[in-house]
Formats: structure tokens, C-alpha cells, sequence
């Protein structure tokens, strides 16, 4: 079910009212049923896998409480992440490894045949198993106690809000709620509702009119000038920034109006002055996950200076892997782990010439030049994100940073067979909604409580993102970018 | 002030300025699109009693001149094309047309390859919002899911349907323009199509497959009965392309050309196929590949007036 539907709509106002009019101890169930068919909305037969995830790291959790012997222990947690990362591997990595194992073998003349597998990746399949593999790691250091309800464990996994597209949640955050009395709140119930005005508002004004630009010249990276290519991989930044940093707010608004407190997982990134900052404001639950759950076991920064410099790399390269099981994905990660190691490395140079030159007291220069130094590391890298196959990204960097020119430039896009893809009032709309996006995050903070304390302006930005939502939406019903994560 | 009152003081504020942008935005929409506007308006809500109607997609639209039609003819004719129309929506166009207008004598159906696209069944729907006051065109809505109870009952949620560039018309509209480039004109639904020719650089358009499915020759059966019980004579005519350049990327071309053909022998329709004259392979005489030019719709529309002439007063 995607959030941006009608049925979403109705499905979303039926749970929130039965949740507030049933019984706290009838609660979970309805929650859990709400979320089964949420899910079974996208493919019914995967719930499946979600169930047999449910089912192993249910009794994970109470083997690991159970068990003293610290080597059996071990063992449990083994098995539970063997088991969490087969399914992954399986859905989502098994072609990938197969079509890269028979190309590597073609480039000696080998030919080998491995079966293809024709089958779906089941949606969100990253989040709820990462989600899942929180909850034994944290047991199993003791941080968390093993959940006995299987019910509540299920809800946990389960939960409707954040099950396709996160945040990837923490036992320690998440499960207690779930017990929790949640009385009605009219201020958890505008909270949330205006969380998820904004969510959907960056959905479908901003990421769906903007990603027509960004899908056309991607599917056809060759036929168009450079300063369209610019545009077009501007356009992706802003898009997969809207789309996903949308879902989440519709997530956490959602929960929010049951009285749910989901972790935040977008503060405002692009405003970032560098890429180490970046990552502390971008997809927050994720690389928070990285770091807790493999950057820090691999000994972080408190190892010697190479192997520190290999952590880093290893976490970006294994969260590009996350992100999708195709080449571009790992450069995308590679190239993050890149900037990271190459600001270590030059540090003190860059810290002698801003000392020397002063330009760090001048803050008006300064700080601009941080924020669009960032941005634009971060967009080179979405060229590898958003590109269809790494011919393509070596295409569209080689014909930006040539300044390709052989086709015109476009003002108004049309495909290759010459139809219109994106006219001047698509471009017109919007400039002036990304301009309205970038003022109001300047302003707000991320959760949008600070509109509490001044109620006309609440009544003024909740009525104005209604009606933009309304007028300016582009309501195709199409997919949120990180559900095929 | 308590949050459940701003929620619900922000939710009617909102309600009303959409309602009240609507309104102002089909106005003004309305207003830019003077041709479609008159047209829609003749078609679907007036009663001129014509006596010969020309329904098909764009290259109707574009290609016959009435004005040429009735001098050669002498009857009184209204180009009734549909801007990326098929089959459903030229049964739709014929039924909403006889709502309100006593029938013509005459129909002449343009039907080509692209009469037997699948989708989408309604090319421009949002385009007929303005004139729900048709029966025929409400079904339709409703029918194909474009005018849900919600959306007859708040109004302005229609807004949602309509793309950018009709957006964006809404602007155009309040500084005055129109849709009317400052060269062409307008007559009795005809619009000319600029001056513009084929050029060396002029694209192909892109490679498709036609199929002919039950639906839409339950649609042609429609048109048929509708028009043997209205009296109506019917002509099925196939206006000109640029070099037969859209049976070459329509791969199964030959196919649905036999169709028509054997279907019109077999009915006792004429049909008038002019994909072979002179002008077809003259690129002075086409805006594009599918559509001649203001030029090319003039000469053409003398051509077919002939021949209609020829076929009327048998």
C-alpha cells in the first residue's frame, strides 16, 4: 500500500480511530493485522518471509536471554544473522552474484551457466531485516531483554509506519511503546497530521514533478546537452532527498498521531558542510546502525590510522551494497567512503590555508562555500546512485565534465521520440516549491513542533500545504524510491 | 488555541481556497483555451443542427477545414475531432454529440492505425470536466474511474488531474493569450496548424503495435448501430500522412488497413483512403509527419470535399 493513495488514506483514518476506540490490551492486535494487510498489499506471498524473519529472531532473542555459556551465545547470534543475511542474500544478492561471477568468467572465456532466479525482491526487505538483527544484537549484549510476546515481537518488526522504508528502529526505542498506554492526544493527533502534510507535500510536489525531469535524461543519458545532465542530476538530489525524507515524515507522523515516538532520520542534510556531517543528517536510523553495528565491532577510530582509514571504507562500501544489489550502488558507497578518507588525509593541509587566508572569519563566504562544496560531492556521488549501469554514470560524468554539446540544450525536455517530458510550468512549479521546500527547513525544525507555540502560523502552514498539495501534486501513484531497498 | 480547532480551521480554510482556486483556475483555463473551449461548448452543450459531423483523433481536428467542406459540399459541417482520440472516444463523442444535436446526415469517421490504441481510453479527460452537464460525458467519467463520488463532491479535487502545461495555462490565461498561435484560426472546430513544414531533422514517431481488440470493435460496432438507427450515412475516411511514414513504424499496419477495409465492404461504408495523394509526399504540406499544415488541411479539405461531393450526391 503506498502512503501516497487513496487507499492508504482510508486504511490509515480506519486503524488510527479503531486503535483509540478498542481496548490498550486488544491493541497490538490490531496493529499487527493493520500491518499484515499493509503489507499484503504489495505481493500477500512474501509476508512469508517476513514471518519466518519473525519466527527465527523471536526464539533467537529467547535462546540468547536464556543462555549463560558466553561461546553458545555467540553461536545463537551467529545463526540469527546467518539466518537474516541468507534471506537477503537470497532476494536480493543471489542474481547479483550470479550475473557478476558468469561476467568475470566470460572475461576468461569460461562458460558458466548459473539458474537465473525470476523472482520479486520482497519490499523493504533491508529495513525489516536490519530492524530484526537490532533486536538480537542488542539482546545479546544485554541492552535489551528478550521480548516474550510473540505478538508484540511481531508488531515490532511489523510496524505499519515504518515496515517498507524505516527508520530502522531500536528495540530499546520501539518495543516498550508497544505496552505503553496511548491515550487520545489532539496535540499527538496534529503533530502527526502535520508531519504527514509535509511528508506528502515533499512527495508529490517536489519529488514526483521533479523525477520526470531526472527519469528521462537518465534513460537516456547520451541524447542530451551537459547543462541538461546538470539539471538532471540536481533534480535527482532534490527528488530522492523529498521522496525518501517524505516517506519518513509520513511514517513518523503517522505513528505519531497513535502516540508512537519514531526515531528522526532526515535533519535538514543538504545543509551540511561537509560529508562527514552529511552522514549525521542523512538516513539517520541507518547509519546510526552502520556505526553501532559494524563500524564500532570493527574497532572504529580507536584502532591505528590504516585500519581506521579501512573501517570507514568497509562500512561505506558494505551500506552501498545495502542499498542495492548492483555495481553502482557499491561505487556509490565506495565514493562516500572516498570523500571521508580523503577529508582525514588533507585535513591539516586545508586547516593551514584556512588559517592562513582567514576565509573561516568571514563567515557569509565561508559557510555558503562549505554547504555547495558538500551538496556537490554529494550529487557527483548520486550520478552513481541514480545511474541505470555504470556505463551509463561513466557516460554522464565524462559528457558533464567535458561540457558535451552535440544535442541543443532543452528548456522544455522532450524524450528521445519528441515528446514533451517536462515543459516550462513543470520547471516554473518547481523552482518555486524547491525555493519554498529550502525556506521552510531553514526555519523549521525537523519535526515541525516548533509550531506549537504559535498556532495562526500552524493554522497558515498547515491550510497553504493543503492547498499546494492540492493544486501543484503530481498524483501518479508511483513508488516511494527506497521501497525497492 | 486547542490543536484539534486549528486542524479543523486550517482543513476549511483549505477546502475553501481550493474550491475558490478551482473555480478561478477553470475560468481562466477556459479563457486561454478559446478553441477548445468553443468547441466543447458547441459539441456538447448547443444544439446547431449540422448536417455533416467529422469525428477522429488530432489529424482530423487538424487536417479538415469545414470551411473548404461546406463551400464545395453545401452543408454545414463541424470538425468534431479528438485530440489523441480512438475508437472509445469517438463512440463517446457521437453519443454526446446526439444528446444534445438533432442527428446530421452525414458522419464521416477518420479511422487510421491509431483508432485501435488501447490506452489511454480517454486521451485528455480532465478536458470535459467543464461539462459534466452531459450526460453521456459524465458516464464516461465515471465509467473509466475519472470522476469518483469524491471528486463529484468536492469539486476541486478535479484540479488534481490536470497537468503542468494546463497549469500553467491558467497563467496565460490571466495575462490575456490565447491558444490560438497569432497566424491560425479557427472554424467550427477546425484549428489550423500553423505554417510550419517537415523538416530534415523531423523525427519518427515512435515504434508501436495496434492491436484490434474485441473493445474496439465493439466501439465501431457502436458507431455503426447508433448511426443505422439515427438514420445517419456513414464515411469512413483515412486522412493523409506524410509519406506513409505511421504505416511504417505501426508494425502491424497491414493488418488493421485490411480491417477497415474489409469492414467497410462488408458494412457498405465508403471509404475514403488518402493516404496517396499528391500532397502526401510533399513535405510543404505537413506540420509533421501525422498532421499537415495550415496549407496542407486547406488543399486536403477541397480534395475530400470532392469526394464527399461525389459520394453525397449520388
Amino acid at each position: 500500500m503506498l502512503f501516497n493513495s487513496l487507499p492508504f488514506l482510508i486504511f490509515f483514518v480506519i486503524v488510527t480511530v479503531l486503535y483509540f476506540v478498542l481496548l490498550h490490551k486488544v491493541r497490538w492486535l490490531l496493529l499487527l493485522i493493520a500491518s499484515c494487510v499493509f503489507y499484503m498489499f504489495f505481493k500477500p506471498v512474501y509476508i512469508l518471509i517476513l514471518a519466518f524473519t519473525i519466527v527465527v529472531d523471536y526464539f533467537a532473542g529467547i535462546l540468547l536471554e536464556s543462555e549463560k555459556n558466553m561461546k553458545r551465545r555467540k553461536k545463537f547470534l551467529i545463526m540469527s544473522i546467518v539466518a537474516n543475511v541468507s534471506i537477503l542474500a537470497v532476494f536480493k544478492y543471489y542474481n547479483f552474484l550470479d550475473s557478476s561471477v558468469t561476467g568475470l568468467a566470460a572475461l576468461f572465456h569460461w562458460h558458466i551457466e548459473i539458474p537465473y532466479l525470476t523472482i520479486l525482491l520482497p519490499i523493504g526487505l533491508s529495513f525489516h531485516t536490519f530492524q530484526a538483527m537490532s533486536y538480537t544484537i542488542e539482546v545479546y549484549r544485554g541492552k535489551q531483554a528478550a521480548e516474550k510476546h510473540f505478538g508484540i515481537y511481531a508488531l515490532y518488526v511489523m510496524f505499519y509506519p515504518q515496515l517498507v522504508a524505516g527508520p530502522i528502529e531500536r528495540p530499546q526505542n520501539l518495543l516498550h511503546q508497544f505496552r505503553e498506554k496511548h491515550p487520545f492526544s489532539s496535540q499527538n493527533l496534529i503533530d502527526g497530521l502535520r508531519l504527514m502534510l509535509w511528508g506528502f507535500f515533499k512527495k508529490v510536489v517536489i519529488a514526483d514533478r521533479v523525477s520526470q525531469y531526472a527519469n528521462t535524461v537518465f534513460n537516456h543519458p547520451g541524447d542530451y546537452h551537459f547543462g541538461n545532465l546538470i539539471i538532471a542530476v540536481s533534480c535527482f538530489a532534490i527528488q530522492i532527498y523529498a521522496d525518501f525524507s517524505g516517506y519518513s515524515d509520513i511514517a513518523i507522523g503517522a505513528a505519531r498521531t497513535m502516540g508512537f515516538d519514531l526515531m528522526i532520520n532526515f535533519n535538514r542534510p543538504y545543509q551540511s558542510k561537509s560529508i562527514t556531517e552529511f552522514w549525521k543528517r542523512w538516513h539517520i536510523s541507518l547509519s546510526t546502525w552502520f556505526k553501532d553495528y559494524v563500524y564500532i565491532p570493527l574497532g572504529g577510530n580507536k584502532v591505528g590510522i590504516p585500519k581506521w582509514y579501512f573501517n570507514l571504507f568497509i562500512v561505506f562500501l558494505i551500506s552501498g551494497l545495502w542499498h542495492g544489489a548492483n555495481w553502482t550502488f557499491i561505487l556509490w558507497g565506495a565514493l562516500h567512503g572516498f570523500y571521508l578518507i580523503f577529508a582525514l588525509l588533507t585535513e591539516k593541509a586545508r586547516n593551514k590555508i584556512i588559517s592562513f587566508t582567514r576565509i573561516d572569519k568571514v563567515k557569509w563566504l565561508y559557510n555558503p562555500i562549505q554547504v555547495i562544496t558538500t551538496f556537490s560531492l554529494v550529487t557527483l556521488a548520486w550520478i552513481f546512485f541514480r545511474g541505470n549501469s555504470v556505463s551509463d554514470v561513466g557516460l554522464i560524468i565524462k559528457h558533464i565534465f567535458t561540457m558535451y554539446h552535440r544535442h541543443p540544450f532543452q528548456l522544455v525536455l522532450k524524450d528521445p521520440s519528441g515528446a514533451i517530458a517536462f515543459t516550462k510550468s513543470a520547471l516554473l512549479i518547481s523552482i518555486l516549491m524547491i525555493g519554498f521546500i529550502v525556506y521552510m527547513e531553514s526555519k523549521v525544525t525537523p519535526l515541525l513542533k516548533g509550531f506549537n507555540r504559535r498556532p495562526v502560523l500552524d493554522i497558515l502552514f498547515m491550510t497553504l500545504v493543503s492547498v499546494l498539495i492540492i493544486l501543484f501534486g503530481v498524483f501518479q501513484n508511483s513508488n516511494f524510491i527506497y521501497f525497492q531497498f | 488555541m486547542r490543536p484539534i480547532s486549528r486542524l479543523i480551521i486550517a482543513f476549511v480554510l483549505a477546502g475553501l481556497l481550493c474550491q475558490l482556486s478551482y473555480m478561478i483556475f477553470i475560468k481562466e483555463v477556459k479563457k486561454y483555451q478559446v478553441h477548445n473551449t468553443e468547441r466543447l461548448t458547441e459539441l456538447l452543450t448547443r444544439t446547431t443542427d449540422f448536417d455533416m459531423l467529422f469525428i477522429g483523433s488530432s489529424r482530423t481536428h487538424f487536417s479538415i477545414n469545414p470551411m473548404m467542406i461546406d463551400s464545395v459540399c453545401h452543408t454545414q459541417s463541424y470538425n468534431a475531432g479528438v485530440e489523441g482520440g480512438n475508437l472509445y472516444e469517438f463512440e463517446m463523442m457521437l453519443r454526446a454529440y446526439l444528446e444534445n444535436h438533432p442527428a446530421p446526415k452525414w458522419l464521416v469517421l477518420t479511422i487510421d492505425l491509431h483508432s485501435f490504441a488501447e490506452a489511454p481510453k480517454m486521451f485528455n479527460y480532465p478536458v470535459y470536466y467543464p461539462y459534466l452537464q452531459n450526460k453521456t460525458i459524465k458516464r464516461y467519467l465515471e465509467q473509466n474511474d475519472h470522476l469518483s463520488f469524491l471528486k463529484q463532491a468536492v469539486p476541486f479535487l478535479r484540479i488534481m488531474d490536470y497537468d503542468d502545461d494546463t497549469k500553467g495555462s491558467f497563467i496565460k490565461g490571466l495575462s490575456g493569450k490565447s491558444d490560438i498561435p497569432d497566424n491560425d484560426f479557427q472554424y467550427k472546430g477546425y484549428l489550423s496548424n500553423t505554417s510550419n513544414v517537415i523538416g530534415a531533422d523531423e523525427l519518427l514517431p515512435a515504434r508501436s503495435t495496434m492491436k484490434i481488440t474485441g473493445e474496439r470493435k465493439t466501439c465501431l460496432d457502436s458507431v455503426v448501430n447508433i448511426c443505422k438507427r439515427d438514420n445517419i450515412r456513414l464515411i469512413f475516411t483515412y486522412a493523409p500522412e506524410y509519406a506513409k511514414r505511421y504505416q511504417q513504424v505501426v508494425s502491424n499496419a497491414g493488418e488493421i488497413l485490411n480491417y477497415i477495409n474489409d469492414y467497410a465492404v462488408k458494412h457498405g461504408i465508403p471509404y475514403l483512403k488518402d493516404d496517396g495523394l499528391d500532397i502526401c509526399t510533399d513535405p510543404s504540406m505537413f506540420a509533421n509527419v501525422g498532421h499537415l499544415n495550415k496549407e496542407g488541411a486547406k488543399r486536403y479539405s477541397v480534395i475530400l470535399g470532392k469526394e464527399l461531393n461525389g459520394i453525397i450526391n449520388k
